[in-house]
C-alpha cells in the first residue's frame, strides 16, 4: 500500500518518455526521407522556372531597330534554389543552370537571331544579373554580367 | 496494484496513432501537389519566346507588331524557322495560323502550346478616276499608305502642284504629267487636291491605292524539346 502513491509519477513518466521517442522518431523519420525528396522536387521546378525566367529575359534583352547599341538590362532573380546559391553559365548558345545539388541542374536553349553572338560567361546568384547587348545591328553581342 | 492507475497508455497510444495518421495524410497531400505542378516551364518558355519573337515589331513576318503580312506567310518554313530563330536540332516546332500548319520541324507530340491573337494583313489594290464635277478634289474611300497617281491632264491644262490633306506632295511649276508614288499617311483619310490652270474632267487623274484589309486570327507555336 505504500508505493500506492509513485502509481502516477510512474505512469507520466513513462507517458512523456514514450512521446519524446515518438517524437524523435518521427523526426528522424521525416528528415531523412520525405522532407529532403520534398525540397529538391520544389528546388528543381523552382530552379526549372529560375532558368525559363532567365531565358525569356536574355531573349527579350536584344533590342528592335537598326541603331549600333549597348543597352544593360537588369534581371531579378531569387538568390537561392533549396536554400544554396546557383549559378547560370552561357556556353555556345546554351543556358546552363548549374546547382550544387546536381538533381537541379537544368540546360536550355537560347532563340536568338543568327546574327546575334554569345558570349560564353557565367554569374553567380549572388550578384544582380545583367543581361549587356552591344553591337551594330548585323552582329550584336550578349553577355551576362554580375554586378555586386 | 500499479496496473490500475496507467489508464492513460492507451489514449496516448490512440493519439500517436492519429498524429501518425495525419503526418502521412499531410505527406501524400504534398507529394501530390508537387506532382501536379506543370513541369514544363522551359518547353513553355521557349513557345512563348518564339511566339513573341514571330510576331515582334520587325520580324520577317509582320509588317507591325502583331500584325502578320498575309504575303509573307508563305515563306515560313523548317528551314527558315531553324535558321532565323535558332532553334536547336532536337527541337520539334509547329506554328499554326487558325489551325492550318504554316511550319512545323519535327513533331511536336508533348509540347506546350501557345496561342496569341494576331492580325492578318493583306494589301488589296484599288483604282479609282476622279469625275472632278464642280471640284478639284478626291478623296480616298479608304486608307492607304501610298497612292500612285497617273496624270495626264488635258492639253490646256496644267497641273502645278498636289496636296494630300493640305501638305504638298507633289510639285512642278511647269507642269506634272505622269505616275508619280506619293506616301501619305495611313492613319487619317486622304484627300488630294489638284492645283491647276485650267479644269480636270473624268479620266485627267488615275488615283491606284492600296487599302489594308486585317482579319483577326490565332497563332497556336507548340514546341517540344
Amino acid at each position: 500500500m505504500d508505493n500506492r502513491g509513485l502509481s502516477p509519477v510512474v505512469g507520466k513518466t513513462l507517458a512523456a518518455s514514450i512521446a519524446v521517442l515518438y517524437v524523435a522518431g518521427m523526426t528522424a523519420l521525416l528528415l531523412n526521407g520525405p522532407v529532403p525528396a520534398g525540397q529538391t522536387a520544389a528546388g528543381g521546378e523552382l530552379g526549372e522556372r529560375v532558368l525559363a525566367t532567365a531565358a525569356g529575359h536574355v531573349e527579350a534583352a536584344i533590342p528592335d531597330g537598326d541603331r549600333r547599341v549597348d543597352v544593360r538590362t537588369e534581371v531579378a532573380m531569387p538568390a537561392t534554389v533549396r536554400n544554396t546559391g546557383y549559378t547560370l553559365e552561357l556556353r555556345s548558345g546554351r543556358l546552363v543552370l548549374d546547382h550544387p545539388t546536381d538533381a537541379l541542374d537544368r540546360e536550355t536553349r537560347l532563340l536568338l537571331p543568327a546574327t546575334v553572338t554569345v558570349a560564353d560567361g557565367n554569374w553567380t546568384s549572388t550578384d544582380r544579373l545583367v543581361v549587356r547587348v552591344a553591337g551594330a545591328p548585323g552582329n550584336r553581342t550578349l553577355w551576362l554580367e554580375g554586378d555586386r | 496494484m500499479t496496473a490500475r492507475a496507467q489508464t492513460s497508455l492507451p489514449g496516448l497510444g490512440v493519439a500517436f496513432l492519429l498524429l501518425t495518421a495525419a503526418v502521412f495524410v499531410g505527406l501524400v497531400a504534398a507529394e501530390g501537389a508537387l506532382g501536379s505542378t506543370d513541369r514544363a516551364a522551359l518547353d513553355r518558355q521557349a513557345a512563348v519566346g518564339l511566339s513573341e519573337r514571330l510576331t515582334a515589331d520587325r520580324a520577317p513576318l509582320t509588317t507591325r507588331t502583331s500584325v502578320l503580312n498575309d504575303s509573307r506567310l508563305g515563306s515560313l518554313d523548317a528551314a527558315t524557322l531553324r535558321s532565323t530563330y535558332g532553334l536547336g536540332p532536337d527541337t520539334a516546332v509547329e506554328v499554326q495560323l487558325d489551325g492550318r500548319t504554316l511550319a512545323a520541324v519535327g513533331d511536336p507530340r508533348v509540347g506546350r502550346t501557345v496561342r496569341r491573337v494576331v492580325l492578318v494583313e493583306t494589301r488589296q489594290r484599288r483604282s479609282l478616276t476622279p469625275a472632278f464635277t464642280g471640284s478639284q478634289r478626291a478623296t480616298l474611300p479608304r486608307r492607304t499608305d501610298r497612292v500612285l497617281v497617273t496624270l495626264s491632264p488635258p492639253a490646256e491644262t496644267t497641273v502645278s502642284e498636289v496636296r494630300a490633306d493640305g501638305r504638298v506632295v507633289l510639285r512642278e511649276p511647269g507642269g506634272l504629267d505622269g505616275t508619280y508614288d506619293v506616301a501619305v499617311s495611313p492613319y487619317e483619310t486622304t484627300t488630294l487636291r489638284f492645283e491647276t490652270t485650267g479644269d480636270l474632267d473624268r479620266g485627267s487623274v488615275r488615283l491606284v491605292y492600296f487599302p489594308e484589309r486585317t482579319r483577326p486570327a490565332e497563332l497556336e507555336v507548340t514546341v517540344d524539346g
